[in-house]
């Protein structure tokens, strides 16, 4: 069956199915509907679907595009939405390129708030061979001049599972305080990192300067100042001086491998619901 | 400014400058009120140039910029004092962030040794 189907059209009570079999190219279209100025509620409701079952061979063109424009002066609040859906099960050769673009454009200067909302998602459980380069671009552009406060959020989530070969690349979020492994160490107040150096002197009769040489560095070693209301807490860091090596996450993203070396919690009576504790921590590999 | 073989150290707050030398000192018998000294050699010049890294995204960089010249190389270190530049190998690199000034705002102390 010839592609591609096309649908620019005009019709108000439209079921428009095609089951053709022979040759000739096939255009289906769905017009707007009138528009309504009257009192009462609209709900105009357009469902659209393009159904393929074509197993010969050539390239196919789908294309589905779907406008709600949405001139509103009156009261009451408007709720349009749309929804759009692109799945794809394709086991033959050849790159896939779906895409679907979604846009809220609005310029609104009534009372009231706004929730806009896009929600997208790619899910692919792609078995083949190829790259895959799946993107998934947000823009939240608010330009605001009244009352009113704005919460806007752009949430995203990538989810990798991949099977074949290739490369994968991902960035861990900083953690907001320093932890050691999954613990979060509390209340840091100060982090001293020194990366301390060996440098040997040899000095030279006759008063020239010394040689001088770095004979090699020890690993970083770190003092965490901190307090805790928790007796739990104070636990938790004590049991970190089992001599296993861990993994220290720094707030500004830095990590590497460390043994805790010492934890000395403040036992000053007077201090019972701030306490504060010392904790050293050496590189280690 | 500070520079250390080309490289500027950011926001230098403090330089600290501990000169040595190397003297001979012998107690001389029946000789109550002094001794034999002897200036020997010098010991080189240790400073320490500490600051902190302010108003940059890349602090972490940074940091790693100085860490990364602690690799046994001579490099002239100009304090940009007045004082001429002189050859220094830098040795052990000091971090520190507080709950005050944050995470991107950490103070670094550097120490040099000067050297031949």
């Amino acid at each position: 069956m010839p592609f591609p189907y096309t649908f620019p059209f005009v019709f108000d009570d439209c079921d428009k199915r095609s089951s053709e079999t022979g040759s000739g190219t096939e255009a289906i279209a769905v017009g707007p509907f009138a528009s309504d100025s009257g009192i009462g509620i609209d709900s105009p409701d357009l469902s659209a679907e393009i159904t393929p079952a074509d197993v010969g061979a050539g390239i196919e063109a789908l294309a589905l595009a779907v406008d709600v424009p949405v001139g509103e002066t009156g009261l009451g609040a408007e709720a349009p939405s749309v929804q759009a859906s692109l799945t794809e099960t394709d086991s033959g050769a050849g790159s896939e390129t779906p895409g679907i673009t979604a846009s809220i454009p609005i310029s609104e200067a009534g009372a009231g708030s706004e929730a806009e909302q896009v929600v997208g998602s790619i899910p692919i459980a792609e078995s083949g061979a190829g790259s895959e380069s799946e993107q998934l671009s947000v823009s939240l552009t608010i330009p605001d001049s009244g009352l009113g406060d704005e919460n806007v959020t752009t949430p995203g989530t990538i989810l990798i599972v991949e099977e074949s070969k290739g490369a994968e690349f991902a960035w861990r979020m900083k953690p907001s305080s320093p932890m050691i492994d999954a613990l979060a160490l509390p209340h840091v107040l100060a982090i001293r990192v020194t990366d301390e150096a060996s440098i040997a002197d040899k000095k030279v009769q006759g008063g020239s300067l010394p040689r001088r040489k770095l004979v090699g560095k020890h690993g970083r070693v770190l003092e965490i100042e901190g307090w805790t209301d928790n007796q739990a807490d104070v636990d938790a860091l004590e049991a970190l001086l089992d001599g296993v090596r861990r993994t220290f996450y720094h707030p500004n993203g830095d990590s590497f491998g460390v043994l805790v070396t010492g934890f000395q919690p403040s036992r000053t009576v007077d201090q019972y619901n701030r306490r504060l504790y010392r904790l050293a921590v050496a590189e280690a590999n | 400014m500070v520079t250390f073989g080309g490289y500027r150290l950011q926001h230098v707050s403090a330089i600290q400058t501990v000169g040595s030398r190397i003297i001979h000192d012998r107690l001389v018998p029946s000789a109550k009120s002094f001794s034999y000294r002897s200036d020997e050699t010098a010991g080189g010049r240790v400073v320490t140039v500490s600051g902190q890294i302010r108003d940059d995204l890349d602090h972490v960089l940074r940091l790693e910029e100085i860490r990364v010249r602690a690799d046994d190389t001579a490099r002239p270190l100009d304090l940009e004092d007045g004082s001429s530049a002189f050859n220094a190998k830098l040795g052990s690199v000091e971090m520190v962030w507080t709950v005050e000034e944050g995470v991107e705002r950490p103070s670094y102390s550097a120490t040099f040794h000067e050297t031949s």
